[in-house]
């Protein structure tokens, strides 16, 4: 007989399938989004509901019932819908490696450094039912709380068993990123299932879902880049309006998951101002928008008692230019920034993917150049952000830059797919 | 006809046959079925004290069985002398007060020195770190035979720095010359403690080659000055 434990990891997947899969919330005959597209859909909006109810000091076991309940409701009303899709290869596949990811994260149980230091602290506080502002009595208070809150809330609901649980939900969402990138590749279903499998061996590692933010802000970034895609190909300004709503709650999202998540989103924004596919007034909509959500965001920070404390800027050795003491970090961080790429196959196949550009293909898609500028950004920012750190950084990149390569990495994906793409059809010629 | 069919069924069974290799591939790669089997075979707690040690590496199933047994209305003081992440993530209670009273011993160690190794003729280096000490109780040398009558030599004791060393103490050295010297200092610092970075000696006026250098130092935590509760090989629960 299976123990329980097996059991619950089984119970929970359906959990996630039934919160996230279920709700139709975007109807929309104009827009053909793809089943994970609106699984994709369905998260970044349910994660905004609870971003908001973190803030909230209220059991959020009402909150628990009533998606359950909606979701329940939306399985019996479009049965037909549902029935189609989840025996579709493509989900049968994911389904299956959702319970073997979940089982390697059931065995792996190990946290990291930083987890056991700070971030678990904080999904304490909020799975003791203690109220957000109490953050600020725990060490790190400044880090944002949202991957701690939705690591509280699935290890809560529905079993409230085994802490791993909720960190479950971390890989149910990384899995559901890239099978929907992996629809950008024009051929059938079971090539995109097997495609993802493939994304899942280069990219996986039960160390990224030790606890840490950046396989979060990983996932997002790949949803993300596909909305610019349907962004980029779209026509009609209602329907870009409606795309650029779910950039921005997405951008919501990263600004409360890493620090660094501002930073993500204020890059592809400034790229996005550069291309005539979003028009002027969309643009407007974009920058205007995010500006007013990091305010809130930093008035909501200020009012909670949860300052960004300036240290982690280290405004002095940032001011101090001593151009000795700059070659080196550079040849330190180079150093490592290979042995990364090297460690993250994804850099890898990327950089690979830059040769195949630069010498195969012609004609660049608006699209594919808002991506290589994108990752062109995100790489030069690594480097600032360490470059001008204090001064022993090679403790800094020992400890932070995997995970910090490993995060941005989620913008790369869409490129790798689509040079793929590009060389299925030179070798149809 | 009967091609087409068998081209056709082909074709759905290689749509399902490539994604299912692949799966266990990965299934292969990342050890499925035997963590599979633990799962099933292990309890959970187990599987925590196999990670995380019973009264090693950070006495998980120790601090475990103490919040168990005593049911603590506080959280009281954790201390690891291995080098650890904070340990309060295995019982901490975020809603309950600190109480420095009651305290959590781990890998208390017999003899708490700060060792040092040699790196060229009259420099060494710290070889392991120290962080609940009150200060360095005596400087201990070891020296090779010799027909020398005294030992006299300068020691100063340098943080090891990105840019420069910090300077932080020198001793002078003057004593009967033997095999093994312990000089009493009861020098009163709290700079020795220090997780990430080293500690540097460097030794003037010195014309023995010193074989071994160590400080013993000054534990914050003296278990013989306070109560023990509670007592596995070398993890304690004390009160003040």
């Amino acid at each position: 007989m299976l123990k329980n434990e097996i059991l619950i990891i089984v119970l929970q997947n359906f959990y996630f399938v039934s919160l996230f899969v279920f709700p139709k919330i975007i109807k929309n005959k104009n827009i053909n989004f793809s089943f994970f597209d609106q699984i994709s859909i369905n998260i970044i909006i349910i994660l905004n509901i609870l971003l908001f109810f973190s803030f909230l000091n209220i059991s959020y076991y009402i909150l628990f019932i009533s998606t359950l309940l909606i979701s329940i409701t939306y399985l019996f009303l479009n049965f037909e819908y549902y029935k189609s899709h989840l025996l579709s290869i493509n989900f049968i596949i994911f389904f299956l490696l959702n319970l073997i990811l979940s089982l390697d994260i059931a065995y792996g149980l190990t946290f990291d450094w930083d987890t056991k230091s700070f971030w678990y602290q904080k999904v304490l506080n909020f799975y003791q039912n203690q109220p957000i502002n109490n953050l600020s009595n725990l060490p790190v208070a400044d880090w944002p709380h949202l991957s701690s809150f939705v690591w509280s809330f699935f290890w809560k609901f529905p079993f409230n068993s085994h802490e791993y649980l909720g960190r479950l939900f971390f890989s149910f969402f990384y899995l559901v990123s890239i099978f929907s990138i992996s629809e950008l590749i024009n051929k059938n279903l079971s090539v995109r299932a097997s495609f993802s499998i493939i994304l899942v061996l280069l990219t996986y590692k039960y160390d990224f879902f030790s606890g840490e933010a950046d396989i979060f802000i990983f996932s997002i970034l790949i949803f993300i880049t596909k909305i610019f895609y349907f962004l980029f190909n779209e026509k009609k300004p209602q329907i870009k309006i409606f795309f650029i709503i779910l950039i921005l709650l997405s951008f919501n999202l990263l600004m409360w998951i890493k620090l660094e998540g501002i930073v993500y989103a204020s890059i592809l924004i400034f790229i996005s101002l550069f291309f005539k596919n979003i028009n002027f007034k969309h643009k407007l909509i974009m920058a205007n928008f995010f500006i007013i959500m990091i305010i809130i965001k930093f008035y909501l920070i200020n009012y909670l008692g949860l300052n960004i404390n300036s240290k982690w800027f280290e405004f002095n050795q940032t001011l101090n230019l001593d151009l000795k003491v700059l070659f080196n970090k550079i040849l330190i961080l180079l150093k490592y920034f290979l042995y990364y790429s090297f460690n993250l196959p994804i850099y890898t196949l990327l950089f690979i993917s830059l040769i195949i550009i630069y010498k195969q293909v012609k004609i660049i898609t608006e699209y594919e150049k808002f991506l290589l500028y994108s990752a062109f950004l995100n790489i030069i920012f690594l480097v600032v952000a360490f470059l001008f750190k204090t001064d022993d950084i090679e403790l800094q990149i020992k400890s932070s830059l995997k995970m910090f390569m490993l995060n941005s990495s989620g913008v790369y994906i869409a490129t790798i797919i689509l040079v793929f793409n590009r060389i299925n059809f030179l070798s149809k010629k | 006809m009967l091609d087409k069919i068998k081209k056709k069924s082909n074709y759905k069974i290689l749509d399902y046959i490539i994604p299912l290799v692949l799966l266990i591939i990965l299934s292969q790669t990342l050890d499925i079925p035997k963590k599979f089997y633990k799962v099933i075979s292990v309890k959970y707690d187990n599987r925590l004290v196999n990670y995380y040690g019973y009264c090693s590496k950070e006495g998980y199933g120790f601090i475990k069985d103490l919040k168990k047994k005593y049911n603590f209305k506080f959280n009281p003081i954790i201390i690891n002398y291995s080098v650890y992440p904070s340990p309060y993530w295995i019982i901490s209670d975020t809603y309950k007060k600190q109480n420095i009273d009651n305290i959590i011993l781990i890998n208390y160690p017999n003899n708490y020195n700060l060792a040092f190794n040699k790196i060229s003729k009259n420099k060494f280096i710290s070889i392991n770190q120290i962080e609940h000490s009150t200060g360095i109780e005596s400087i201990n040398f070891e020296l090779p035979d010799s027909n020398q009558k005294y030992f006299n030599t300068k020691i100063n004791i340098y943080k090891k720095n990105f840019k420069e060393n910090k300077y932080l103490k020198s001793f002078k050295i003057e004593n009967l010359y033997k095999k093994k010297i312990s000089i009493p200092v009861n020098f009163f610092s709290e700079e020795l403690n220090e997780r990430l970075n080293s500690f540097i000696i460097e030794v003037e006026n010195n014309n023995t080659e010193i074989e071994k250098i160590y400080f013993s130092m000054f534990n914050k935590y003296d278990i013989k000055k306070m109560k023990i509760l509670e007592n596995t090989g070398n993890c304690y629960y004390v009160k003040k």
